[in-house]
């Protein structure tokens, strides 16, 4: 059965090359991948496989060697840093392994951040529900430094749902986090996500984790190598292990 | 040996080695850091080996300009010395030299000019060839010697109608003794000099002044110029020497600006080299510190492989030496190069005598040297110090979750839910005085590092600005020009003659930049004697400027007051407002204009309107007792303005120009105060003075101008502006270089906030504007510092040296472009460390630090 759905997410032949010494090193070698709306996909893969790079090209954080990417219908190479800037806080919400919050803000500025960047009006109602639905309502007003690895985490969530954005990318969310923290955040993750109608992709190297959610990506190399259907969900392609990278 | 201790010593032995080869790599490896602080130290020895050279220049052409603005070296001068005075000055041990100029007649008429005023004056040996020299450019032939030789310069020439002459020619001219006599006597010039001081006057021979009836006892002769060894005398000592010197009733003593006002001037260069270590600290101890929290990560990783605190204080310290000996000696051997390069050439274009060249060229100076290293090296180590220690007491986890913008303090929530939300509309703002409050030390050193420069800068430019307003003594009435009808001053009356007539001064009106004239009328009077005001005034007058006593002269007074003329003046409407400016107490117009009331000129003596209330003076027209006025006394003035062309035993009335019209028939105008629309205008005084050249009587007039009062102390000053200026600037680098560092170190330090901030989608745009608001802040905060206690260090310094009591005024100009430039300074610079910063990498490779 065909997913009706449009790719909210798709990389054409993708490249992003850097030169180490003499010798350059294939971060990324031609990747297609595309991603549906709503779609909750994990990308596993080794340890300088290029996974984070693949994220970063998607999120605007880097500039691919060639190749293209469309995030929402859009081409993100036809943009400057300023149109990627403003790009990234209305289409984009990241989660990165180390939080990444602005220390000197307290939370609840954390949170609003991006909203308060794109000059918009904050919609408290809403963003008190995310905050509330991340368990972290009481610490509004508490500084990064204050918190545990696990409430941060919970905060860059709420920081990444509470402009709207259409897609999430969460790289290694759970990767400072011990076990049970890690599967805590990811279950609030993907709550938010279902209940805001967002789109998740997630980088981890912990296949519990990615078995949380509806398809699982390996990268290898730089190249996609299998695609599994983690039977996990919404998604209705059904089959598992049924396409290949560059083929 | 005990096993422990063995292993201990065994191990701080191998240590050392390594770290000697940590260090170095250390060095190596982080050659970007260690350049930045390389540079540091080579620019703060440099700077400060400027500043002392410099500043030591400075204080010499300071001094300079004193001894040319003087006409001499010397500290004081008393007029009048008797005889034990002369012997107590000279044998002080603290009164280095001391010289007799002798005021030994007046020229009064040449063969070129029959309107002459010269003195001719005995300079001593002391005087003429070691308080004079250096104030002197050259001299040609030698010191008069014979009794009818003398030694002048081309102006006096040129003033007395003698232009051309040279040494070895002679003229004719009348002057007048001390007695009273016009003699006439054929002069031969024995030698010629230009330079500083009294150049109109006529310099004669001990001989001349042996003849000549004067006396150096009488304060009317004698100028006792005395130098004293020691440069700071503070007022107190001041007075107690006047004090031991028991001065008579007509004696008076007078500290040099330079002595006078030593004390506060050392203490104004003691802060200005303090503010310069300051600033050099700042920096320094900055760089360091910017540089220990940067590699917080390094230190963390070196006591993680067992490294212990003091091991890595030591380290510090080890590079620290290795760049602070060769940053102090790349910083000293640059100040040299400039000095040696730069000095001869300031020095040449000064156009100071030669033989004094080698006095300013100061750049050998071994404690100029010493001080810069020892300063450098302390500043070094201080600066070093609390970083070293900082360094020793991170913990290994500390180091690896070190976020330097966080620094690990856990601060309270700056604002409540509900200030956030009234205040949202000003996140970047919020951001911007966030980051600043954060260090707030640091903030602070910044600001103040910046301030000092600027205050300086502030000093020196409303010194130098003023330097002529408050030095230079101002016509009345702040006139450009005052003409003088010289001819009035001829004790014989027939060559009277009306030279500021109405044609004339209307003429003078019309020149185009001329905006008014106010001429003084004047007439010649005398004051018949009477018991009460008269004979009090007399009295008083005999006691301060005669060596007789009155009793000698009253009967002859009584009899034939027309022996004892004086001056009536007449001033017009207008210039009322003036002259009740120079007057204490307050004068009812219309009873003065209407001749009811008039102003006396004190004339110097011990008299007060106390002693004056309600007390009347008689006039009566010189020759013509039968008409007089009597005037009630409602003012004293003591404006030289307001005297006539000669000055007479009893007091010159001052009255409006109407009654002194009806009064006198036979007045004439004096003089007349000229003011042109722009100030120092000098095309508008080269028409007036073209005007002047034009009369036919062109030599019968003379006048002050004010331009060429100004002129003569821009020409005193030489290049001190730019020196000034020089310190000023290097300050003000010091404390921008400061501000790069800081501002450079910081956006680097808190590269991964920027990076987070960006990847959640603030625009570059915004990243400026943050970074400006923030920079405007400190570009703020500094010019705040400055505007009070840089203002108010100004003040002080200004009142110091304001010997004309001109209001304090701040320099429009250089200010608003210090300013300006300020704020430049701090909007340009963290635009360009924040473009610089982008470009280093991807947002991610940023956000990791790598």
């Amino acid at each position: 059965m065909r997913d009706m759905r449009n790719d909210i997410v798709r990389t054409e032949k993708l490249k992003k090359y850097y030169r180490l010494g003499e010798n350059t090193v294939k971060a990324l070698d031609g990747v297609d991948f595309s991603v549906k709306e709503r779609e909750f996909v994990a990308i596993i893969g080794r340890s300088g496989s290029g996974k984070s790079t693949l994220l970063h090209m998607i999120g605007g954080l880097d500039v691919p060697t060639a190749g293209e990417v469309y995030v929402d219908g859009k081409r993100l190479s036809g943009m400057n840093r300023e149109q990627l800037a403003v790009f990234r806080r209305r289409k984009v919400g990241f989660v990165f392994q180390n939080y990444n919050l602005v220390p000197d803000l307290n939370v609840y500025d954390n949170v609003v951040l991006p909203i308060e960047l794109d000059g918009k009006r904050i919609d408290r109602k809403f963003v008190r529900e995310i905050m509330e639905l991340l368990q972290i309502g009481e610490k509004a007003e508490a500084l990064p430094g204050m918190l545990s690895g696990g409430q941060q985490q919970r905060v860059a969530i709420a920081r990444a749902v509470a402009a709207k954005p259409s897609i999430i990318l969460a790289d290694e969310p759970t990767g400072n986090l011990d076990t049970a923290s890690g599967h805590d955040v990811m279950g609030l993750l993907k709550v938010a996500a279902k209940q805001f109608q967002q789109t998740v992709i997630l980088i981890t190297h912990d296949n519990d984790i990615a078995q949380m959610a509806d398809r699982i990506v390996h990268i290898e190399d730089g190249k996609l190598v299998r695609n599994v259907d983690s039977g996990n969900g919404n998604n209705a392609s059904g089959k598992a292990g049924d396409r290949y990278a560059g083929k | 040996m005990h096993p422990e201790r063995q292993v201990t010593a065994m191990l701080a032995n191998n240590n050392r080695r390594i770290i000697g080869r940590m260090a170095k790599s250390s060095l190596r490896g982080n050659r970007g850091r260690n350049v930045i602080i390389l540079l540091s130290i080579v620019l703060a020895s440099f700077m400060l080996f400027a500043i002392f050279t410099v500043g030591i220049t400075y204080f010499k052409m300071q001094r300079l300009q004193n001894i040319r603005l003087n006409g001499g070296d010397y500290d004081a001068i008393l007029y009048g010395i008797t005889e034990e005075q002369r012997e107590k000055c000279e044998s002080d041990p603290e009164i280095g030299r001391t010289g007799i100029l002798a005021m030994s007649g007046y020229i009064e008429a040449t063969e070129g000019d029959n309107t002459v005023e010269e003195s001719c004056i005995w300079a001593d040996r002391v005087c003429w060839e070691e308080i004079m020299a250096p104030a002197r450019e050259w001299v040609k032939g030698t010191y008069p010697q014979a009794e009818n030789e003398v030694m002048v310069t081309e102006k006096a020439l040129e003033e007395a109608g003698l232009s051309g002459l040279t040494v070895g020619d002679s003229f004719q001219a009348d002057y007048r003794d001390g007695n009273g006599n016009l003699i006439s006597k054929e002069f031969t010039i024995s030698g010629m000099w230009d330079g500083y001081g009294t150049k109109s006057a006529f310099y004669v021979s001990e001989a001349f002044y042996k003849a000549s009836g004067y006396d150096i006892s009488e304060v009317r002769c004698g100028r006792y110029h005395l130098d004293f060894d020691r440069w700071i005398m503070t007022s107190e000592e001041q007075e107690a020497f006047i004090d031991s010197m028991n001065l008579g009733k007509q004696q008076a003593l007078y500290f040099t600006g330079d002595m006078g006002y030593s004390l506060p001037i050392f203490i104004g260069l003691c802060g200005l080299i303090l503010v310069t270590c300051l600033c050099a600290y700042l920096l320094i101890y900055n760089i360091m510190y910017l540089s220990v929290s940067g590699n917080v990560r390094y230190y963390g990783l070196l006591q993680t492989v067992g490294m212990t605190g003091k091991q890595i204080r030591f380290l510090i310290r080890r590079q620290m030496f290795l760049l602070g000996a060769a940053g102090i000696a790349g910083g000293i051997l640059t100040g040299f190069a400039v000095a040696f390069l730069l000095l001869p050439s300031v020095i040449r274009s000064l156009g100071i005598r030669e033989g004094m060249a080698d006095d300013i060229d100061i750049s050998l100076n071994p404690a100029v040297l010493l001080l810069t290293v020892l300063l450098v090296a302390f500043t070094v180590y201080m600066g070093s110090r609390k970083p070293a220690k900082l360094a020793s007491t991170i913990s290994p986890m500390e180091a690896v979750g070190y976020r330097p913008a966080y620094a690990g303090k856990i601060a309270k929530s700056s604002m409540s839910v509900a200030k956030t939300k009234k205040r949202r509309a000003g996140l970047l703002k919020r951001m911007a005085l966030e980051q600043i409050l954060k260090d707030k030390k640091k903030t602070a050193v910044i600001m103040v590092s910046l301030a000092a420069g600027m205050s300086v800068f502030l000093c020196i430019s409303t010194l130098l600005e003023s330097q002529a307003a408050r030095t230079i003594v101002t016509n009345h009435m702040d006139a450009d020009l005052v003409i003088t009808n010289d001819t009035l001053k001829k004790e014989n009356r027939e060559e009277w003659r009306q030279l500021l007539t109405d044609d004339f001064l209307k003429e003078l009106g019309g020149i185009e930049g001329v905006n008014d004239v106010c001429p003084v009328l004047t007439g010649q009077v005398m004051v018949p004697w009477e018991p009460d005001f008269a004979d009090m005034w007399m009295d008083e007058f005999y006691a301060k400027w005669m060596n007789i006593p009155y009793e000698d002269d009253r009967q002859e007074y009584k009899e034939h007051p027309e022996n004892f003329g004086s001056m009536i003046l007449g001033i017009k409407e207008e210039e009322f407002p003036w002259l009740q400016q120079t007057v204490d107490t307050e004068i009812d117009k219309e009873d003065f204009m209407s001749g009811k009331v008039c102003v006396i000129y004190r004339n110097g003596l011990d008299l007060t309107m106390d002693d004056l209330a309600g007390k009347n003076v008689t006039c009566a027209e010189y020759g013509n007792q039968f008409n007089s006025h009597t005037f009630q006394i409602a003012g004293l003035t003591d404006e030289g303005y307001y005297t006539g062309p000669l000055l007479g035993f009893p007091p010159t009335v001052i009255t409006s120009e109407s009654v002194l019209k009806d009064f006198i028939s036979e007045n004439y105008v004096s003089k007349a105060a000229v003011r042109y629309a722009e100030e120092y205008s000098e095309p508008t005084e080269q028409a007036v003075l073209n005007l002047i050249a034009n009369s036919a009587d062109a030599d019968d007039f003379s006048w002050e101008s004010k331009l060429e009062s100004m002129q003569e102390v821009e020409r005193a000053q030489g290049n001190m502006k730019e020196v000034g200026m020089g310190i000023a600037l290097i300050l003000a680098l010091i404390g921008i270089l400061n501000y790069i560092n800081t501002v450079t170190g910081n956006i680097q330090s808190r590269q991964m906030e920027l990076a987070i901030l960006e990847s959640v989608g603030m625009t570059d745009r915004q990243r400026n504007r943050l970074l400006v608001m923030e920079g405007l802040i400190f570009a703020a905060g500094s010019l705040l510092i400055t505007g009070t206690a840089g203002v108010a260090v100004t003040y002080a310094v200004y009142q110091s040296m304001n010997y004309m009591q001109v209001p304090f005024v701040v320099p429009v100009w250089p200010i608003v472009g210090m300013t300006a430039f300020i704020a430049a300074v701090c909007v340009i610079i963290p635009l360009t460390a924040g473009a610089l910063m982008v470009r280093r990498g991807s947002v991610m490779e940023r956000v990791r630090g790598v």
